[in-house]
């Protein structure tokens, strides 16, 4: 049987149409689920192989991009960590996963260098966490570039000063980066949640995007 | 009770406070929110406001701050219940020049502000009347004037006309508005009505009989045929008066307006694409120097259009496939603002629906304010700055959220059979929906309307305010009666208000009352609070046409004379890349989104830097499927100062030749018409109707149909005693639907030792009139070259065949700029040279023509196709060494793209 995979929406979110139609070609069934589902009980957000939470401008960015949502699913979102879900976080979907501190309370998304929104195509290369991690979605693919595209205008990544920024990159920028950052995904401690800006979902039928998701169902 | 939280932001310390004011019913512990609104690592919570001069910007009290109900939802997530919202900045310093105001909405304080309640207070006033049958024809025409009506005298006669045969002792405010809306030009299109102009382009689009037409001209968008039950939606929309007003609101509701008629089109597409064009005036030459304290600059409005753009396209989640700014002086006055929208739709539900009787009127989206009254009459009208400063309203507010919200919605809506029609609000709001809607139910026509029900963001709308504010992302829908409880559950889940305002009915008439008491609607209800308005629907089609003048101009031939040889070629070819028109504007274009939804396969921009113009976007019309859509567009003001009408022929040949590149049949081709004209320009009403009959009879003879348009009559402006009158123009738009975008023709070059080969129309070398070269110089001619609609046929025949050989690796055509600048475009997207035997044959534009890229061993294949006496003119071949070499003398390569990528950055960012 195909993994379950739950896409979360938020109002604002706009990535989830094929976000799910990526899964689907990757051989993953897929289905998108509000998060007022979530919050009335109706549906729980463990109950699927893996989770993801796709791009937009939900709740219309207000106060900082993620910050509600974060706020809205602040008791949801930890459960995928308390439950071991494998979780995607793209994009504004990302935002969200660093408002809610899923990644640990040091890191922060802030606005481009360029001061403005950045939508091209991006080259990726996959690393190695410095710490002994493996993400479940990298793992194997070190050393491969991939191109997609960056569609966000704040996406650079920023710790704590005088420290790493993050120790568990799995993503760096090759070439020229959108945001004026070097790292362009991470995972958390468990390897299990893989957060990154860009869209490897576009197009939805991406080599690089099905090579990510071929990977995750290979560990899975 | 209000509270303040004040936060700055990392980087903006000292320069820039943002104020969270919230509104409780009693005491709260704030502390509890301060992770809410203050991300340690982003912000810091200020405790002790600035010193020093500042300016505190916020909503008033009339408007709900947009960002509210987020704010609500965020505290109640940690445990604090909050009635009211606004977000107020505290500039300080420099940054109090950076302040955006807008009177209509916000509030500036430069004192500490005494804050009393966070909600809409207001008082209602209620409807004025007149008796128009005791009123002289000077009184009448000083009603219309006073009110802003835009009626001219025979027009208020009608309407006394009316007052007597309905027996009315006075007539409401209401009725005086709803038919200055109705019979407005941007309404009612007084300009083409009275010139007989609709005939004669829906006429050709009839004749043809195309079979890929799902509707053209009856829907808010046009209807295409794909494959396997999918149509395309497509529309233009202008939005040029509220643009040369307040850019940034004029630019941002543009695509609202466009996006919703997408929403809006049969029973809702889904908007797939969208496409941006702005010309304003004046970065190539400056004509109208005296205007600077009336108009915006140039620069302005082209940041404020990129900011407009990027702040309702990227959160609307469709892609950007085209954006381009153009630059002429006769957009000083007012600006060409253009956008499009694409859209996909089931054909099951690609029809416009109607709704039966006893159908209810539900108003979806936004919340109705003060914003955009007037704006159907003023957009019809001349600008000038009475309006100028005078009546700011007609300026609408978007918010793109509750917009993107719909597009979900919009898809559940109608697969779950809730709906039998739907429409947007547009000009003149809920009373042009909201009656359009049901002209036609149960044959005779009939609608209520209750303005009690519409649920406000302002306090004190007056009935005839809510009834034509312009108020964005609004939609009405039919729905049937008894799938009204799945229609609310729907935009419940999506976060929309939904609102019954009224019922469809066969009385023939259009009714509007003011009752609160009343929230149960049948069919033949009894009418009860105040009646604002009660007539029979065929009154609005009674509208008297105004009559316009058709002066013929004397046109003396002038045929530009440019030398162009080798010794001039270099600065030629400098001037021509750094014209504004085609110039490096990747600096606003990746700014927009163009990638969402993951269906695009050609955006804005190619090429291995990723800032070179495309010709022809393309999109997957879904997931899965190999076939989609391709878009082109053609607009160059040179070309209209040249020959409006011949430009016009220019620009449709140019957009159809360049689907045809693409790998797209003729057949497969319609088309988009956004007419701009003068309305003070003598000779405006002959250059229009040339363009439409020139515009019409190629319609016919190529096969292919105008499905939908545009007509903005209103393109002259005047500020003291300067009268500026847009060039009277059109800009064409086509679609195109490709089997397999797979196999998409390369805009970039994709071999070295390759030919390059311009295909053109036979017969001598064009003009340089009308060329990007001549309004670089400065100077114009009336000589513009074009061909007839029999050749263009049989060429555009030979070339869709020789494209379906395959043996084409590259296509572009050669608009703007002509064969020079598809030469540097060439060369800085693939990284490869080109060497060129032409010289002055670089810069004339071959509008409809073709530079494709051929192997060598291909090229007698190419002369089965086209005589390469008279059609094939071989322009180079591609070299391994990045360069442009002009018969054998190379040309500055670096200074060529140093002034390609200055212009831009100069003039704008």
């Amino acid at each position: 049987m195909a993994p379950l995979v739950n896409i979360l929406y938020f109002p604002g979110t706009q990535c989830e149409q094929e976000t799910k139609a990526a899964f689907e070609l990757a051989g993953f069934d897929a289905r998108i689920v509000f998060v007022e589902q979530l919050l009335s009980r109706k549906v729980r957000i463990t109950d699927c192989a893996v989770c993801h939470v796709p791009g937009g401008f939900s709740e219309m960015d207000s106060i900082d991009v993620g910050r509600i949502s974060a706020a809205v699913a602040r008791d949801e979102l930890p459960k995928l960590k308390e439950q071991g879900i494998p979780t995607g976080f793209t994009c504004n979907g990302f935002q969200i996963g660093v408002e809610a501190e899923l990644f640990g309370p040091n890191i922060a998304l802030v606005r481009n260098d360029v001061g403005t929104f950045v939508s091209r195509p991006v080259k990726h290369k996959i690393v190695s966490p410095f710490e002994n991690v493996r993400c479940i979605w990298t793992d194997g693919l070190e050393g491969e570039i991939y191109e997609f595209p960056a569609a966000h205008g704040s996406g650079k990544l920023v710790g704590v000063p005088g420290k790493i920024v993050c120790p568990n990159t799995v993503m760096l920028y090759e070439g020229k980066s959108p945001n004026g950052g070097e790292i362009a995904g991470i995972t958390d401690d468990s390897g299990l949640f893989f957060g990154l800006m860009d869209h490897w979902e576009r197009p939805w039928d991406n080599p690089a995007g099905q090579a990510i998701l071929a990977n995750l169902k290979k560990h899975l | 009770m209000i509270h303040r939280i004040a936060v700055e932001r990392r980087g903006e310390e000292g320069r820039i406070v943002r104020i969270y004011n919230l509104e409780t019913a009693g005491e709260i512990d704030v502390s509890k929110l301060d992770r809410l609104f203050c991300n340690p690592l982003k912000e810091r919570l200020v405790e002790v406001m600035p010193a020093g001069k500042f300016t505190e910007v916020m909503y008033h009290n009339g408007v709900v701050d947009p960002e509210q109900e987020q704010i609500i939802k965020g505290c109640r997530a940690y445990g604090i219940q909050i009635e009211a919202a606004k977000v107020g900045h505290r500039y300080y310093g420099v940054a109090r020049k950076q302040v955006i105001f807008n009177k209509l909405v916000h509030v500036m304080f430069t004192e500490e502000p005494k804050i009393e309640t966070l909600k809409p207070r207001g008082v209602r006033r209620g409807m004025e009347v007149f008796d128009l049958t005791a009123m002289f024809d000077d009184e009448l025409v000083q009603l219309s004037k006073e009110r802003q009506l835009g009626l001219n005298l025979e027009q208020m006669c009608k309407l006394v006309e009316f007052q007597k045969a309905l027996d009315l002792p006075v007539v409401t405010d209401v009725m005086l508005e709803v038919f200055g809306a109705k019979w407005s030009d941007h309404c009612v299109h007084t300009t083409w009505r009275s010139l007989e102009l609709f005939p004669l382009l829906k006429g050709a689009t009839e004749s043809i009989q195309h079979p890929l037409l799902v509707s053209a001209f009856v829907d808010n968008a046009g209807g295409w045929r794909l494959w396997d039950g999918y149509v395309a939606a497509f529309k233009l929309e202008t939005h040029n008066s509220p643009t040369a007003k307040e850019p940034y609101g004029g630019q941002l509701t543009k695509f609202g307006g466009v996006i919703r008629d997408i929403l809006g089109m049969g029973k809702g597409a889904h908007p797939c694409g969208n496409l941006e064009m702005t010309a304003l005036g004046e970065f190539e030459r400056i004509r109208y120097p005296q205007l600077e304290e009336y108009t915006l600059p140039g620069r302005v409005i082209a940041r404020e259009t990129i900011r407009a753009v990027k702040d309702y396209g990227n959160p609307m989640g469709i892609p950007m496939l085209s954006a381009r700014m153009i630059s002429h002086p006769c957009f000083t006055g007012k600006p060409f603002a253009l956008g499009g929208t694409l859209g996909i739709v089931k054909e099951e539900h690609a029809l416009k629906g109607t709704p039966n009787v006893g159908d209810l009127m539900v108003l979806v989206g936004g919340r109705t304010g003060n914003d955009g009254l007037h704006g159907a009459t003023i957009s019809s009208g001349e600008l000038h700055e009475q309006v100028d400063t005078g009546d700011a309203s007609h300026v609408q507010i978007g918010n793109p959220y509750t917009e993107q919200k719909m597009v979900p919605a919009s898809r559940e809506l109608k697969e779950q059979r809730t709906i039998r029609a739907v429409t947007d609000c547009g000009a003149a709001g809920i009373l042009m929906a909201g009656s359009e809607l049901g002209e036609a139910t149960g044959g005779k026509g009939g609608a209520i309307m209750n303005l009690a029900a519409v649920p406000l963001k302002c306090a004190g709308l007056e009935n005839w305010q809510i009834l034509l504010s312009e108020s964005q992302e609004r939609m009405i829908y039919a729905v049937v009666p008894d799938q009204l409880q799945t229609f609310e559950a729907i935009c419940l889940k999506y976060e929309l208000e939904c609102t019954v305002i009224g019922i469809y009915n066969d009385s023939g008439e259009f009714t509007v009352v003011y009752d609160p008491e009343t929230s149960l609607y049948d069919t033949h209800m009894p009418l009860s609070g105040e009646v604002c308005l009660r007539v029979p629907y065929e009154y609005f089609e009674q509208c008297p046409l105004p009559q316009f003048p058709v002066n013929i101009p004397e046109v003396a031939e002038h045929k530009l004379d440019i030398p162009v040889t080798l010794d001039n070629v270099a600065a030629m070819a400098l001037k021509v890349v750094s014209h504004f028109d085609v110039c490096d504007q990747s600096a606003a274009t990746t700014q927009y989104d163009s990638t969402v939804q993951g269906k695009t396969v050609r955006g804005p921009l190619y090429g291995v830097n990723y800032n070179i113009p495309t010709h022809l976007s393309a999109v997957y019309a879904d997931y899965g499927t190999p076939f989609g859509l391709t878009v082109s567009w053609s607009y160059s003001p040179p070309q209209f100062e040249s020959d409006p009408a011949k430009a016009a022929i220019n620009a449709m040949l140019d957009a159809i030749v360049t689907q045809i590149l693409g790998g797209v049949s003729l057949d497969e081709i319609c088309l988009a018409d956004n007419f701009y004209t003068p309305n003070k320009d003598p000779y405006g009403y002959y250059w229009l109707k040339q363009q439409v009959q020139a515009i019409a009879q190629y319609s016919q003879e190529l096969g292919t149909p105008f499905i939908t348009g545009k007509d903005s009559s209103s393109g002259s402006a005047t500020y003291g005693s300067t009268t500026v009158n847009v060039l009277p123009s059109v800009a064409i738009t086509a679609l195109g639907r490709h089997p397999n975008l797979s196999k998409l023709t390369p805009h970039q070059w994709q071999g070295v030792g390759n030919k390059l080969v311009l295909i053109a129309w036979r017969g001598a070398v064009p003009s340089l009139d009308g060329s990007i070269l001549s309004s670089s110089l400065g100077i114009s001619g009336n000589s513009l070259s074009t061909i007839d609609p029999f050749s263009a046929k049989l060429r555009f025949r030979s070339l869709e065949e020789m494209i379906k050989t395959g043996i084409v690796r590259s296509a572009v055509p050669v608009n703007r700029g002509g064969l020079i600048m598809r030469l540097f475009e060439g060369v800085e997207a693939s990284g490869f040279g080109v060497e060129t035997g032409l010289c002055r044959e670089l810069f004339p534009e071959f509008m409809g023509c073709g530079l494709v890229e051929i192997e060598p061993h291909d090229m007698g294949q190419l002369y089965e196709f086209f005589d390469p006496k008279f059609h094939v003119v071989e322009v180079g071949t591609i070299t391994q060494n990045k360069g442009i070499t002009v018969q054998e003398q190379p040309l500055p390569l670096a200074l060529l793209r140093q002034a390609w990528q200055a212009t831009f950055r100069k003039e704008v960012m």
